[in-house]
């Protein structure tokens, strides 16, 4: 019996997606991060390790997908590193005003669980569908549009207890 | 949700997304792919070194690698964390305050050796001897973010730092790119020897050496250190099962 081997990805796949895709990957990023340039150095080592390991993609989903789930591993390390280390990878100037609509948000997109958070930040930055967005959370379509609209809830009830 | 439109807005606002560089991206890889390398060899290197005696050159190895101090504050917290836990020889993932960064950096002593191309060339004291070397390639935008470090470098048992990279070909079939590393005192040229025997050798200058033009496009066998005499004092072998 003859067994159909998929292709291995090529190099060229891969700097495709990049270059028709590389804003959004950093903008999703910054925002998880809140960093910019953490969020380029994540990126930029996510799509090494892509290279790297792309013999290792086996055609189940899509590329970017694939790609997207090595990203967001890479800034889950990063994160998790830089939670225990004390030195501050960016040290910030001004004044928040925790009354103020704008940071009222913020503080609750922070406060979502990770995956509402993810599924929010991947869904307006990179304008993934929710097919794409499950694929990349590993989870259902369904279970996607659930989240989002939780998230969505969540920040809502914030927004109107706010302007009350 | 305009209110969260905006906000999602200006949680971005920072994102470098006019900084692509898909360069970097496979430099990147190379690296690693560099650093993968280099363990196999050191492996090997360990071994062969055993083989190949020291041959005179371990009397030449004080007072080496001089050069000009890199100030602290040129290093941002994060490179100062990772130069610092790359000297004291602790995992560059643990947390460390930023003094115990700066004692540790102060006591690592980087300074450049040299400058070659437009690529600079960095030792670092590791505590309990050796020595760390990193360098810096012109244009390279994420700078002292790794380090070779071995307690045995600069010493018989290891006369060269080898930092080549590898292209094309898998890790099991490399092919040198780019031939270039650190080297001790006597240490003449190093020379890289693929298995159909070609060879291509970079001579040593202020400790370093470097070459990139007609390197042989064949698998590589081994690189080899040389001593003013041409005479083979050390040997990276870069086949399974050995060179013999």
């Amino acid at each position: 019996m003859t067994v159909a081997r998929k292709p291995s990805v090529q190099p060229a796949e891969i700097e495709a997606i990049y270059r028709d895709r590389f804003p959004v990957f950093v903008l999703s990023i910054t925002a998880v991060l809140n960093d910019g340039q953490e969020a380029l150095d994540v990126v930029q080592e996510g799509f090494s390790r892509a290279l790297r390991r792309r013999r290792t993609f086996r055609g189940e989903g899509t590329l970017e997908g694939w790609i997207w789930r090595i990203v967001l591993n890479v800034a889950a390390d990063r994160g998790r590193a830089r939670a225990k280390d004390p030195v501050p990878a960016v040290q910030r100037c001004g004044h928040d005003d925790p009354d103020a609509p704008d940071e009222a948000i913020r503080s609750q997109l922070r406060a979502l669980p990770e995956r509402q958070r993810l599924a929010v930040f991947l869904r307006y930055y990179a304008d993934l569908s929710y097919d794409q967005i499950a694929e990349v959370l590993e989870v259902r379509s369904g279970t996607v549009a659930a989240t989002l609209n939780a998230a969505h809830t969540t920040l809502r009830n914030d927004l109107e207890g706010v302007a009350m | 949700m305009s209110e969260l439109g905006s906000v999602l807005d200006e949680l971005a606002l920072e994102a470098p997304v006019d900084q692509a560089s898909w360069q970097d991206v496979v430099a990147r890889a190379r690296r690693a792919r560099r650093r993968r390398v280099a363990l196999v060899a050191a492996g090997a290197a360990a071994v062969l070194a055993l083989a190949i005696p020291a041959l005179g050159i371990g009397g030449l190895l004080t007072d080496v690698f001089t050069g000009e101090p890199v100030k602290t504050n040129q290093l941002s917290p994060r490179q100062l964390h990772v130069l610092g836990a790359m000297a004291a020889g602790v995992e560059p993932r643990l947390p460390a305050s930023t003094e115990a960064s700066m004692a540790r950096v102060g006591a690592a002593n980087l300074r450049r050796i040299a400058t070659r191309d437009g690529n600079s060339y960095y030792v670092a004291n590791r505590a309990g001897g050796g020595l760390c070397v990193t360098i810096v390639h012109r244009g390279d935008r994420t700078p002292f973010s790794g380090y070779l470090c071995s307690p045995d470098f600069p010493s018989p048992k290891m006369p060269i730092a080898d930092e080549s990279v590898f292209g094309a070909g898998s890790i099991d079939d490399p092919i040198v790119t780019r031939l270039e590393g650190f080297a001790a005192d006597g240490v003449a040229s190093v020379e890289v020897v693929t298995l159909s025997g070609s060879r291509a050798a970079a001579d040593v200058e202020d400790n370093v050496y470097l070459r990139t033009d007609d390197l042989p496009r064949e698998r590589v066998r081994e690189i080899s250190a040389l001593n003013a005499r041409g005479s083979v004092i050390y040997k990276i072998c870069l086949m399974r099962g050995g060179c013999t």
